[in-house]
């Protein structure tokens, strides 16, 4: 649902799994799973120490 | 006229949160609401098909089901599209748009119904006809009876009028018209009223979404990071009886010295999505567990072990305003540098 937070104004917006897992995606097996959330939260932290002018959206391949 | 229907499972009585991963299908009656407009159109008007796909689908499978729906289209030659209505609904209004922006972009009138508060609508009212559906399934009554008028309309070569007279919400337009009386005086009308304290109507209703300049980037090594989530998860029992929809109850929940969350201790109080895999794994709706990964290996300086949660479906926009607000003040009054907001 990124592109909603986009048409919202959201500044600094990353994608997730999906609405009922945005951190995860519990269809990959546990490994992976930690993975994907290491890698959506991660990117998500970083967004916070980069400058930002009007909107950034990164989306994050599931 | 012949008329493509489109909606979610939940409207075409498949299911809701449950069926919201079904396909894209194509039924050949009116189901649901398409009934309903058919009964309000007559008989010269017909539905003789109805599309219908989970929310989630049409979420992470866009592509696949706007080409089917575009087939669909060409193959069946319809003259109309209309979508929902999905009144403050994120996930269907966002598929309702999608798929008459589709119609729209092949000439084919394109029409969806939608709450006025409901994100996206002021976009979406750019590419097709939106009606005003009311926030709940309870303006299903009066808005069909509108949007089949527009049809009738549309169908006998009308001219079209401006959006408030037509019903719709306006499209970001504007038609050169001649009127009777200059600017000027029609300005001191509506002054002479507005001092009167009579109501008027404003010839150039402006709004738009606050936009916010983006807070400069944080030092990460010095930095307290914050959690928040909008996926309404709150301890099990939901102690502070915050809402489950409107973004207006908030509650501050402690995680101190945890290193994750731990299933069976929180639960996702939101009726907007299926509450399974965050019941399952709350770490899905509030990330402790990587923010302690990170934190331990020093990405940031601290985390802040509270987070505040909200459930933030049908919200009203000024709701979410006032909320969004309090966050920040606490978070502020706390000495955390930035935060990480998850939304589902």
């Amino acid at each position: 649902m990124y592109t909603l937070s986009y048409n919202s104004g959201g500044t600094r917006i990353c994608s997730g799994g999906n609405i009922s897992h945005p951190c995860g995606n519990p269809a990959l097996p546990e490994e992976r799973d930690h993975a994907f959330m290491r890698k959506t939260v991660e990117t998500a932290v970083n967004m916070l120490a980069e400058q930002v002018e009007g909107q950034k959206l990164v989306v994050i391949e599931r | 006229m012949k008329i493509l229907y489109y909606m979610n499972t939940f409207f075409a009585g498949l299911g809701g949160e449950q069926a919201a991963d079904n396909p894209l299908v194509f039924f050949k009656e009116a189901k649901g609401p398409a009934g309903g407009l058919l009964a309000n159109l007559g008989a010269e008007f017909e539905i003789p098909e109805t599309a219908v796909a989970g929310d989630n689908y049409a979420a992470t499978h866009l592509e696949d089901m706007l080409d089917a729906i575009c087939k669909k289209l060409n193959e069946g030659k319809f003259d109309c599209v209309v979508a929902g209505p999905a009144f403050n609904a994120g996930r269907y209004a966002q598929a309702c748009h999608e798929v008459c922006k589709l119609a729209a972009d092949k000439g084919i009138l394109a029409i969806m119904g939608m709450d006025v508060d409901a994100p996206g609508r002021e976009e979406y009212s750019k590419d097709c006809f939106v009606f005003p559906s009311g926030s709940s399934a309870a303006g299903m009554r009066k808005t069909l009876p509108v949007i089949a008028a527009f049809i009738k309309r549309r169908a006998a070569g009308e001219e079209l009028k401006p959006a408030a007279e037509e019903g719709h919400f306006p499209r970001g337009i504007r038609k050169i018209v001649i009127r009777d009386r200059c600017a000027a005086a029609r300005a001191l009308d509506m002054l002479e009223l507005k001092l009167a304290g009579k109501p008027f109507v404003t010839e150039n209703h402006v709004h738009v979404l606050e936009r916010i300049t983006p807070a400069p980037p944080v030092d990460l090594k010095n930095a307290v990071i914050g959690l928040a989530n909008t996926g309404g998860l709150f301890p099990k029992g939901n102690p502070d009886h915050c809402r489950s929809r409107g973004g207006d109850t908030w509650g501050k929940y402690d995680f101190k010295g945890q290193d994750a969350l731990v299933p069976g201790e929180w639960e996702a109080i939101h009726s907007g999505y299926s509450a399974e895999y965050a019941d399952r794994n709350p770490n899905y709706i509030e990330p402790v567990s990587i923010m302690r990964e990170l934190e331990k290996e020093g990405k940031f300086k601290r985390l802040h072990e509270t987070f505040l949660a909200t459930a933030g479906n049908g919200g009203a926009v000024g709701d979410c305003t006032e909320t969004g607000q309090a966050f920040a003040t606490y978070f502020k009054n706390q000495g955390v540098n930035a935060v990480i907001l998850v939304s589902t």
